[in-house]
């Protein structure tokens, strides 16, 4: 539940792009050599697709309460997964709330990473002052665990979706800023870069044209790694009273109307607490394989 | 040395103020908290008066200005709640949540290292395909859903375990175990990662190739040039898992630092919360320090960043 | 090399033992040990709460964890019948009513508190001027602002003068106030005497660890005589999968709120049973008159009434456990008096909106509600958005914090309904001048004439003219559809068998009035 902080500082990766096809089939081969990037790729196929399609292979409405029908054990009555204290279904919703995961892991990471990358960049290519007080904030905010920042802050904001997400990106961010400034000090220790400075070419140019390219490589292995802990977090965050609230038939809120009814009806906690496990399974899965392929100086081999 | 030593004291002395800075502002932004304790039959009168008594009706910089003042003379004020002396209280609760931290980490070491080192001997072997989906599983469990499953099992179905409390070492085994599954996968990880960069190491080749004994050379040429990297990993986590603590806390009924300040979110107890985030952040600062006292002192190339 | 790493490791290990030994022994003792398997007579408890007490001090928090704890160290002077809610004497034997401004208490003698020291007229003037005293920030304050003076007449008889006609002081007297030592509170100070609590009560205080236990023994010199059960430990556990853990592995022997869907599994346990009681505490749907919304006309708030169905709430969310509430008042309440309830009736609820100048079809509406606060307040709050549902109209639930929702609540921000509980509730002018006047948001509903007509009513002194009265307000609000009542909360506790405990319906949960069966 901890921010993943990468072991290695600013790698010495080589900053040659292969051709964008060659670079396709590389990884389509080694996607098919690793059982674990494939197992990964499957999973994260399939949450995409619930995502985007849930609301038609959804067998019931995923709000619709039938009183007459609460706390049915998987397999009775057409309910696969059986029914929650409500009556509703919760094949349905756990299939709604594949959306509502995908929506939390990616909208954070998009906000959470497009905030930290430019800070990360600003920071360690202009350097300077600003440089300073960029990384005393993120030392400031990696003063304290990422969960109970998240939580304070959603506290403070209040609850719901886009206050999670926006609790989890702010709680997220320096992560993203981290990484990117140790990269891109890296970078401007690079010859081509160290070459185009001293033939004169401005900046901004250089900024575009060789740093942010090779920063691609390095922030999608980290947003790949980073949605798995947002949808734990999240998961977290419900579960102490906080987060996504109810009805919304989000993971972390299923588990954490659930969890009261663990003698009872088991299914109720079960089968979120799977889904949460194997989507950041799959997602860690995948970053893992990426960050291997793409990144060899990082892994261990 | 004595240089960077000053500078991170001074350095650790500004990331605490700034972070109580930001913390006063947004907790007044959460809410009033006199509804939460006065009866709900108090007149708007005696709220107000309330209000004022804490000074709450005082323009924001002013209670700010009061309460910096206060706080670096280590006065919080007193608990909301219980009118107790904020800071008192948080510092009470540091032994067991430093109990359970310790114990934790203590347990994730006995495991991960020996498993990780054997996991990057034996590489791509069917005990290290295990060892690492493990680890990505250790890492992909919400620790509540874990903690209850323990609980479930152990306390509820077995009746060997109590399901929580502070106490005796019996106490202890539940909550340490599920604080710790995180930090297992992730030093085990971390530890096969680091000792397959390090058997890559040409000191390491020439070492096989003469024929050393493979225990000799994990204790002897391995284990000892990854240590570092470890120390510095571990002494990362111990303040996640002091601070991080909150949900196995709360599962567990263990009375530390990570549930009191949950209560007190909740409570809107802004004294108390505060606190909490003073010693929290000062212990983070301060292990953080320590790593890299630590990492200094090891790596003498290493100097004030 | 190796052994040096496992020496590391095996001395850091050993450290933490022993620190954890030294640093919390003597919890030995759970439940299971005073099991009394060996043929000994049972002589502990171990009650499970969801927090600790917020202090050990009597008269400062209203909050009922606190107060059902410490209500075993202090006595009241007056208390409240477990089951009917009327008043019996404590440490008051007598007291009546001299004129509108005096009451006057004459007070048990040979009362004796934990320390050995005398209970008298001087502790029960403390304890009240305990509560007045700004330095003490009692929560309570606001409650007892309309006392003027507290005068000792002789050693155990007091005088009690308010500033006002104040007719329900013998309410507050039961329900807030406990007695302290002042000589003890005087000598240690309140911080100290917060933490080591001294009264008159039958439980003396051992130990008190917070967010983690609270061990009471019994008082050997207790008035009344000595309890039953001697040794009584409250231990907290905030999250209830666990707290219901514990209670099924007998860690714990009882624990107040098992939620509704848990009571088979509890009664299915041989050695488990549930004890339940309709509580004074009620929950309601509230119809917001405080924002510009439909709830204003008088006739949506009357079709709400007949399109919610309570008895169907009753059965399928809460399993039947709970009981109907057809007005403003419950029939624990001393100023009930009965009032005609809206049927459920979809049909009749469309016309009225209709005749209103709403389409149900188009109609949308905002239902908050708190999470876990009252029993499965926020799957009613569902049932009752999917009931409305079937007469067309779109419910929004917001489900809130608590500390969030009560916040709404007071600042007057709910814009259409939300659910609320209210209670412990005993006499008529608390719940209807805090929930049905402009003053008091807690049912946001208000009407100018039916106000006046509250004010004058709380200021009656004759008692029929008083029920008379809030009996004729009663009427009024449900002819007004001030909300939808739904019920009076059912109090559950799971309890071991062969305890013998029997639910207050004030909540009160005391070890002196329980025993174990052997």
């Amino acid at each position: 539940m901890t921010i993943e902080i990468p072991e290695q500082p600013g790698s010495s990766r080589p900053a040659v792009t292969p051709g964008k096809q060659s670079k396709l089939a590389f990884l389509w081969s080694s996607l098919l050599h690793s059982w674990t990037g494939m197992t990964g790729f499957i999973i994260i196929l399939l949450l995409l697709f619930l995502s985007l399609f849930g609301q038609w292979i959804a067998p019931f409405d995923p709000m619709h309460a039938e009183f007459s029908k609460k706390l049915l054990p998987p397999m009775t009555d057409g309910h696969l997964l059986g029914t929650d204290q409500l009556g509703r279904d919760i094949l349905s919703r756990m299939i709604a709330g594949a959306r509502i995961s995908v929506i939390i892991g990616v909208m954070t990471v998009l906000i959470a990473g497009t905030f930290g990358t430019v800070v990360g960049i600003v920071s360690g290519y202009f350097r300077g002052w600003l440089d300073v007080v960029l990384m005393r904030i993120v030392d400031v905010q990696l003063s304290f665990p990422f969960i109970l920042l998240v939580l304070v802050i959603n506290a403070i904001i209040g609850t719901g979706l886009k206050n999670i997400i926006l609790s989890l990106a702010i709680g997220g961010w320096v992560i993203f800023a981290r990484v990117v400034r140790s990269e891109v000090l890296a970078l401007r220790e690079k010859e081509f870069i160290t070459a185009s400075v001293a033939t004169g070419v401005p900046r901004i140019q250089i900024l575009f044209k060789h740093i942010l390219p090779n920063l691609f490589t390095p922030i999608i292995i980290l947003s790949s790694l980073q949605i798995a802990t947002y949808i734990i977090a999240e998961a977290s965050v419900s579960f102490l009273g906080f987060g996504v609230q109810p009805p919304n038939p989000a993971w972390g809120n299923m588990l954490s109307e659930g969890k009261d009814y663990i003698f009872s009806s088991w299914w109720l906690i079960t089968f979120p607490g799977v889904a949460i496990m194997i989507t950041a399974l799959g997602v860690n899965f995948f970053g893992d394989w990426l960050r291997d392929t793409l990144d060899p100086e990082l892994k261990g081999e | 040395m004595l240089d960077f030593v000053i500078k991170r004291v001074i350095q650790v002395g500004i990331v605490v103020l700034l972070a109580l800075t930001v913390v006063f502002f947004l907790i007044r932004l959460s809410g009033d908290p006199t509804p939460l304790f006065l009866p709900p039959d108090a007149p708007r009168e005696q709220i107000d008066e309330y209000r004022s008594k804490l000074g709450f009706d005082r323009p924001l910089l002013v209670q700010y200005g009061e309460f910096m003042k206060n706080a670096v003379q280590g006065d919080f004020g007193n608990s909301l709640r219980s009118k107790e002396d904020a800071l008192g209280m948080v510092l009470q609760r540091l032994p067991a949540t430093f109990q359970l931290a310790i114990s934790a980490l203590v347990l994730s070491l006995l495991i991960s290292i020996p498993l990780g080192v054997l996991s990057a001997f034996k590489r791509n072997s069917i005990f290290d395909r295990i060892a690492v989906a493990l680890t990505v599983i250790g890492q992909a469990i919400p620790s509540f859903w874990f903690g209850l499953l323990l609980i479930f099992i152990f306390a509820a179905q077995l009746k060997v375990l109590p399901s929580g409390g502070g106490g005796s070492i019996v106490h202890m085994i539940l909550p340490t175990l599920t604080l710790a599954a995180y930090s297992i996968a992730r030093f085990t990880r971390f530890t096969r990662s680091t000792m397959l960069d390090v058997l890559r190491k040409d000191f390491i080749r020439t070492a096989k190739a003469s024929g050393v004994p493979t225990p000799r050379l994990i204790a002897r040429y391995a284990l000892k040039n990854s240590l570092i990297p470890i120390i510095t990993l571990v002494a990362l986590d111990l303040g996640t898992l002091l601070g991080g603590a909150v949900i196995t806390e709360v599962v567990f009924s263990w009375p530390g630092i990570g549930r009191l300040l949950l209560q007190s979110l909740l409570n809107r107890d802004f004294p108390i919360v505060l606190a909490g985030v003073f010693i929290i952040a000062l212990i983070y600062a301060v292990i953080n320090f320590v790593a890299d006292l630590l990492y200094a002192f090891v790596n003498p190339q290493i100097r004030v960043r | 090399m190796k052994k040096g790493y496992f020496l590391a490791v095996l001395l850091v290990l050993s450290f933490v033992l022993a620190a954890c030994t030294e640093g919390t022994a003597g919890d030995s003792e759970s439940a299971s040990d005073a099991k009394g398997e060996d043929g000994k007579q049972k002589d502990s408890i171990v009650i499970g709460f969801e927090s600790d007490a917020a202090t050990l001090i009597a008269n400062s928090d209203v909050n009922y964890v606190t107060d059902a704890q410490i209500r075993s160290i202090y006595d009241p002077l007056i208390d409240r019948d477990g089951d009917t809610g009327e008043f019996v004497p404590v440490l008051a034997e007598e007291w009546e009513n001299i004129d509108e401004l005096t009451w006057r208490l004459k007070l048990k003698e040979g009362v004796k508190f934990h320390n050995g020291s005398d209970f008298n007229a001087e502790a029960a003037k403390f304890s009240i001027d305990y509560i007045l005293d700004d330095a003490n920030q009692s929560f309570y304050k606001s409650r007892w602002s309309d006392i003027k003076e507290v005068k000792v007449l002789s050693d155990y008889e007091v005088e009690i003068i308010t500033s006002k006609p104040f007719p329900s002081l013998i309410e507050r007297i039961a329900d807030d106030l406990l007695i302290m030592d002042p000589v003890y509170v005087n000598d240690v100070g309140t911080e100290e005497a917060s933490k080591k609590p001294v009264g008159t009560g039958p439980y003396e205080f051992v130990e008190w660890s917070r967010d983690n236990y609270l061990k009471l023994k019994a008082f050997e010199d207790y008035w009344a005589g000595p309890a039953k059960i001697k040794n009584v430990e409250f231990r907290y556990i905030p999250e209830f999968s666990t707290r219901l853990s514990a209670f099924v592995s007998g860690e714990i022997d009882m624990f107040k709120n098992v939620p509704v869907d848990s009571v088979e599994k509890i009664e299915s346990d041989e050695n488990s049973k549930i004890a339940e009681t309709a509580s004074a505490r009620i929950n309601y749907l509230a119809l917001s008159t405080f924002s510009d919304g439909p709830m204003k006309d008088v006739k949506v708030r009357q079709a709400m009434n007949h399109a919610i169905d309570v008895d169907e709430l009753l059965e399928a969310v809460l399993n039947g456990h709970g009981t109907k509430l057809t007005g403003p008042l419950s029939k624990i309440n001393s100023g009930y008096t009965e009032t005609d309830a809206y049927e459920y009736d979809p049909e009749k609820a469309k016309e009225l909106l209709k005749e209103a100048g709403y389409d149900p079809e188009s109609m949308e509406l905002t239902l908050d509600t708190p999470n876990g606060r009252y029993p499965m307040d926020s799957q009613v709050a569902q049932a009752i958005a999917a009931q409305l549902q079937r007469i067309g109209i779109t419910v929004n639930v917001q489900v809130n914090e608590w500390g969030a929702h009560l916040e709404k609540v007071r600042n007057r921000e709910i814009k259409d309904m939300f659910i609320l509980g209210w209670g412990p509730a005993f006499d008529a002018q608390s719940t209807i001048e805090n929930l049905f006047t402009e003053a008091g948001p807690y049912s946001s509903f208000s009407e100018p004439g039916l106000e006046k007509k509250i004010y004058e009513t709380n200021e009656m002194f004759d008692q029929d003219e008083r029920y008379d009265g809030y009996a004729e307000i009663q009427k009024a609000l449900v002819e007004q559809a001030a909300w939808v009542p739904l019920w009076q909360q059912s109090d559950m506790y799971a309890v071991r068998k062969d305890l013998d405990f029997k639910p207050k319906v004030d909540e009160k949960i005391l070890p002196y009035e329980m025993s174990w069966e052997n």
